[in-house]
């Protein structure tokens, strides 16, 4: 009996650690964003550099996020940014699974070594491309386009080994059937693959939309004209050279991540799991 | 048609129709009409109006030539200026600061304005101004908006600490002590993000000139800069912090009531009025101070021609239009900035009606101080590599991991070192 006391007081006190530990983890990575929260809900009237720092605004109020419409045209930073990612997304899933498939489950020769190429990419920095790959743009004429936006991101080595992963993880079984049964090679990408990997799919484009809805250096690279600008580069207008307002940029920052924190909500069923794809069999 | 087949033809209908919506925007005449790119540093949305109008009203004096106004933000300008020299589609006007001015100028990117405009233009820019866009004999930049640093003080935190205002830069390591020790807080911060140690090298006495080998610059006159800074540190007149931290620092402490002075331009004043709104009225605003010995820093902002453009006479004459006295009085009216034209200045605007207000205060001092002022640290050869050199064993005296003497002979062989060697 009083084992059994002593193992429930041990077994609280163990939780009790774990919990404790992880809420100050969860604390330290929501803290800056309920900062930002709290500068953007802070009146004018409020001093927001104030010591000690003060957390919970003295008079909360919404005033800000409307400042920001007023300030610079969002809703058309918001929507060329929607157009963007969601574009890139649908061409990051099609040709990261296309390329993905041959290298899992097809022979030939070179596969390693194509693989490895393609892996080895991913350890060059975007800042050693970008002068390249902006010369690559401007003679093909896609400087200041959408397009000219959307490419670096609609096929990434990354997402060819998140979809690679996914595909070994599949039972050859499956696909031995459906080769006594005459479906080419093409259907069974489409038919039995894809639905058996949606978890993946779902992973890689919530990791492709986070990536190109927060890209700064590009978009500022490659964009001269203002009505295509996305929302980085537009909240980005609110910190001018003659003044700083920083409630209108925390409010900016704050309406520009929603998007990124709505898409993790809907998808993040299929995330835990396919996230977890890519660190087994490879 | 079952859906694996239509997968490849919505693929190539996808890259069609982005293709064609691309409409990939390269720099091309139209009927004869000359188009001459301008970029600007982060002054959208405040002048969207003044600098679109000043457009309209150049391309109607001027019917063959439109004007293509690209704004980007202050701290991206150099990758993005730089990705678009390297793939030669660099703009034909571009907002720029000295000592990345300097940095293409150095390259031979950038036109020399001498050649382009009259000697009668370029007499009607302040002299010490146009003088420091020099590098081995050339000019490579016409200044356009330029700003100088005034002293604002928090009263409140010297008042509590029975403190004067410091006269003389000298001044604050004692000041910094006593207001330390009565309220905790600190005085000052001189940021190591920018060329300030070497600017305040020269308000205390000494020299960069880039005429003179190892850029003129004195041991002596190092090892005083070096026991100033070490002695900031030591008397607490300045946060620890300040040896990783930048200007922007500063704006904050000063902001949060922690920091009792701010050498800064006038255009802070709204800032702070919009951040600290509770703060304003402890502000007192005074000359910078060294301006009593005729010592203080100009900050400018030019306008340059890189060598790729094709339209490099209409450039100059878009800027000769753009800084003329008429325009900058009209942009000063509209932001916190100083003319670069001394002709400007003799607009009513710029006088002083309300001596109690702080802003109209702040711009007299400013006035003031750029007729006397000039650029301290000039366009230097490897400026990054100086700069750095400079800093790191300004950091190391004040850490106490160098004496003085150590320090300033480092700097002096550092520079002498750097200044030897080609530009990389």
């Amino acid at each position: 009996m009083q084992n059994s006391i002593f193992s429930t007081a041990r077994e609280f006190a163990r939780r009790g650690v774990q919990y404790a530990v992880l809420l100050a983890v969860a604390c330290a990575f929501i803290g800056p964003f309920l900062w930002l929260l709290s500068t953007a809900m802070k009146s004018g009237a409020e001093n927001i550099f104030e010591s000690p720092p003060q957390f919970i605004p003295k008079a909360p109020t919404l005033e800000n996020f409307g400042r920001v419409f007023e300030s610079l045209p969002f809703v058309t930073y918001f929507f060329n940014s929607a157009i963007v990612a969601s574009v890139a997304v649908i061409c990051n899933l099609l040709f990261c699974s296309l390329a993905a498939y041959p290298l899992a489950r097809m022979s030939f020769a070179g596969k390693n070594a194509i693989f490895l190429i393609l892996i080895s990419t991913m350890m060059l920095p975007f800042q050693l491309l970008m002068i390249p790959l902006y010369s690559i743009a401007v003679t093909l004429g896609l400087n200041n386009s959408f397009f000219g936006l959307i490419i670096p991101h609609a096929c990434t080595a990354f997402g060819i080994f998140l979809m690679r992963q996914a595909f070994l993880a599949v039972p050859h079984q499956l696909e031995e059937s459906a080769h006594i049964e005459g479906v080419n090679r093409f259907q069974i990408w489409w038919y039995i693959m894809l639905p058996l990997v949606r978890p993946t799919l779902a992973t890689l484009a919530v990791f492709t939309f986070i990536g190109v809805w927060g890209d700064f250096l590009w978009p500022l690279i490659i964009l001269d004209d203002q009505s295509k600008y996305t929302l980085p580069l537009g909240v980005n207008k609110l910190a001018g050279t003659f003044g700083k307002d920083w409630r209108l940029v925390a409010a900016g920052a704050i309406l520009s991540v929603i998007p990124t924190i709505a898409v993790f909500l809907f998808t993040q069923r299929f995330f835990i799991s396919g996230a977890l794809k890519g660190a087994v069999k490879g | 048609m079952k859906p694996g087949n239509i997968i490849p033809v919505a693929v190539c209908a996808l890259t069609v129709l982005l293709a064609l919506w691309s409409c990939g925007s390269r720099k091309t005449d139209v009927g004869g009409k000359v188009t001459v790119e301008f970029w600007t540093m982060q002054l959208s949305p405040i002048l969207d109006d003044y600098i679109n109008g000043s457009i309209t009203e150049y391309e109607q004096a001027n019917p063959d030539v439109s004007i293509k106004w690209v704004d980007i933000a202050w701290a991206d300008m150099e990758r993005k200026l730089l990705s678009s020299v390297a793939a030669g589609t660099a703009p034909d006007v571009a907002n720029l600061n000295p000592q990345f001015s300097s940095k293409l100028a150095e390259f031979g990117a950038l036109h020399d304005p001498e050649a382009f405009l009259s000697s009668e233009i370029v007499q009607s820019y302040f002299t010490n101004v146009w003088e420091a866009n020099r590098l081995n004999g050339q000019t490579f930049g016409v200044p356009w908006y330029l700003s100088t640093n005034v002293a604002i003080y928090n009263r409140a935190i010297f008042e509590a600490a029975n403190a004067s205002f410091p006269q003389t830069l000298e001044d604050i390591p004692e000041i910094g002590r006593s207001i330390k020790q009565a309220t905790g807080k600190y005085t000052y911060f001189p940021g190591f993000d920018g060329g300030e140690p070497m600017e305040n090298y020269v308000l205390l006495g000494g020299k960069i000139s880039s005429e003179l080998p190892g850029y003129g610059l004195r041991e002596d006159a190092v090892r005083e800069l070096l026991t100033y800074y070490a002695a900031l540190y030591e008397s607490g007149a300045v946060p620890p912090s300040v040896l990783i931290e930048g200007h922007q620092k500063s704006v904050d402490l000063f902001q949060s009531g922690e920091l009792a002075m701010l050498l800064s331009g006038m255009q802070m004043l709204p800032n702070i009025e919009s951040n600290a709104p509770e703060l304003i009225n402890d502000i007192v605003v005074q000359a910078h101070p060294n301006a009593d010995e005729g010592r203080t820093n100009i900050a400018a902002m030019n306008l340059v021609v890189p060598t790729q453009t094709d339209y490099p006479r209409e450039a100059f004459e878009f800027i000769t239009f753009m800084t003329s006295p008429e325009k900058q009085t009209e942009m000063a009216e509209l932001v916190p900035i100083l003319p670069s034209t001394p002709e400007s200045l003799n607009d009513p605007f710029f006088e002083m009606t309300d001596p109690d207000d702080r802003f109209q205060l702040a711009r007299a001092y400013s006035i003031e101080q750029l007729r006397g002022g000039g650029v301290l640290l000039p366009p230097l050869k490897n400026y990054s590599r100086l700069r750095t050199a400079f800093v790191r064993q300004t950091q190391r005296t004040m850490l106490g991991e160098l004496s003085t003497e150590e320090g300033a002979g480092k700097i002096i062989s550092d520079w002498t070192r750097i200044s030897e060697v080609e530009s990389d």
